[in-house]
């Protein structure tokens, strides 16, 4: 059955409070950060990060690369290309799943609270466990499916109108943070797909170049893997690039029913 | 039991079609002078509303069913567990939609005989 309430070992505690040491406390902001060490087998705990706002770049990764630079630096957290493209640094700021590299400190109110994607096996800090969600995306074959053409020189071309099919889907970055915010990928993220990969799958089914839409369509068709998907379109409101993977998912169940699989 | 496409299919069909037969059940029963024993069974003995309270105790029973099955599917994760509480919801279907469609078929010969 689901579990309604945490274990003991998973209540979260009040952890280190870090003052700032800056002469000027004129513009302080405080990072709650969530912090979990597997080695040392205690409770995880929420440490507290003053931090001088005027001598920190912008974005809430700026402040916590400051952190690991400056105060503490066991703070473990991905990040790579700081611009909104790699998703490493996907995590769950101030009660939405996001990029702490495109969050600005100054759109947050009161007190920043950083936690890990929600749900999800926590490996140290801020950093899940991805395995299982990269293993979907590979279930869903991503990349192209057709016959070697006959004229090797040839091209596969695209017209505008078919490119514009893959708007929307192929923008993805693969961050994670729509599929950690669906609760049914919370309760089923073994069989449930999950929208981030769903999007992908709907990339290659419109892919025109793509020969193997039906059976893209039929891996897909099962109760858990596809139709777990509610339309709740948390997945919607979570996605930092402004993506839509709920309409995604809603077109590849609306071609499962037209193609009579 | 119904899995996939046409569980998702029939789920939404069956929305669907409750909207119309709930509105006319609503308007229906507002024409009723007064909520009586005696009245009620005359309302159910009319052939219109014999014909629409079937298609609406099948409906709204499947539609129930179909629901909890979902419910079910994401809140039990056991297989086991999960398959006999969905073969019970699955009889309670047929024996909810027996029990009502045989009671308004007493009803409806009953003053019809």
């Amino acid at each position: 059955m689901a579990e309604f309430t945490l274990p003991l070992n998973s209540i979260v505690k009040t952890g280190k409070y870090f003052k700032c040491k800056s002469a000027d406390k004129k513009n302080i902001r405080v990072f709650k950060i969530y912090r979990y060490d597997p080695d040392d087998e205690k409770n995880p705990r929420v440490d507290s990060y003053e931090i001088d706002t005027t001598d920190c770049g912008p974005m809430v990764l700026d402040a916590l690369l400051k952190i690991k630079n400056e105060i503490d630096t066991t703070i473990t957290f991905r990040r790579s290309c700081r611009e909104g493209i790699c998703g490493s640094c996907s995590m769950n700021i101030d009660g939405r799943n996001t990029l702490a590299c495109t969050k600005s400190i100054d759109e947050i109110a009161g007190d920043i609270k950083i936690y890990p994607l929600p749900h999800m096996a926590v490996l140290k800090d801020l950093v899940t466990d991805l395995t299982d969600f990269y293993k979907q995306y590979e279930s869903v074959q991503p990349w192209l499916q057709a016959e070697e053409p006959k004229d090797l020189s040839t091209e596969r071309l695209q017209s505008k109108e078919e490119l514009a099919e893959l708007d929307g889907s192929d923008e993805c970055i693969l961050c994670a943070c729509c599929s950690t915010s669906c609760p049914s990928y919370w309760w089923n993220s073994d069989k449930y797909l999950g929208p981030a990969t769903l999007m992908q799958a709907y990339r290659w089914i419109a892919d025109s170049r793509d020969e193997h839409q039906k059976e893209r369509l039929e891996n897909l068709e099962d109760t858990f893997k596809l139709y777990k998907c509610h339309t709740i379109m948390n997945c919607t409101n979570a996605c930092p690039k402004g993506l839509n993977p709920a309409k995604q998912i809603a077109k590849i169940k609306s071609l499962i029913v037209s193609n009579k699989i | 039991m119904l899995h996939g496409k046409k569980h998702w299919l029939y789920h939404r069909l069956s929305a669907i079609l409750l909207l119309p037969l709930i509105l006319w059940c609503i308007y229906s029963l507002s024409l009723v002078p007064e909520i009586t024993y005696q009245n009620m069974v005359l309302w159910t003995s009319k052939t219109e509303n014999y014909i629409f309270l079937f298609i609406l105790i099948i409906i709204s029973v499947r539609h129930f069913q179909l629901g909890i099955q979902v419910i079910l599917e994401d809140y039990v994760s056991d297989k086991k567990t999960r398959d006999f509480y969905i073969k019970i919801i699955n009889i309670t279907y047929y024996l909810l939609s027996f029990l009502g469609i045989a009671s308004i078929t007493k009803i409806y010969f009953g003053v019809h005989i």
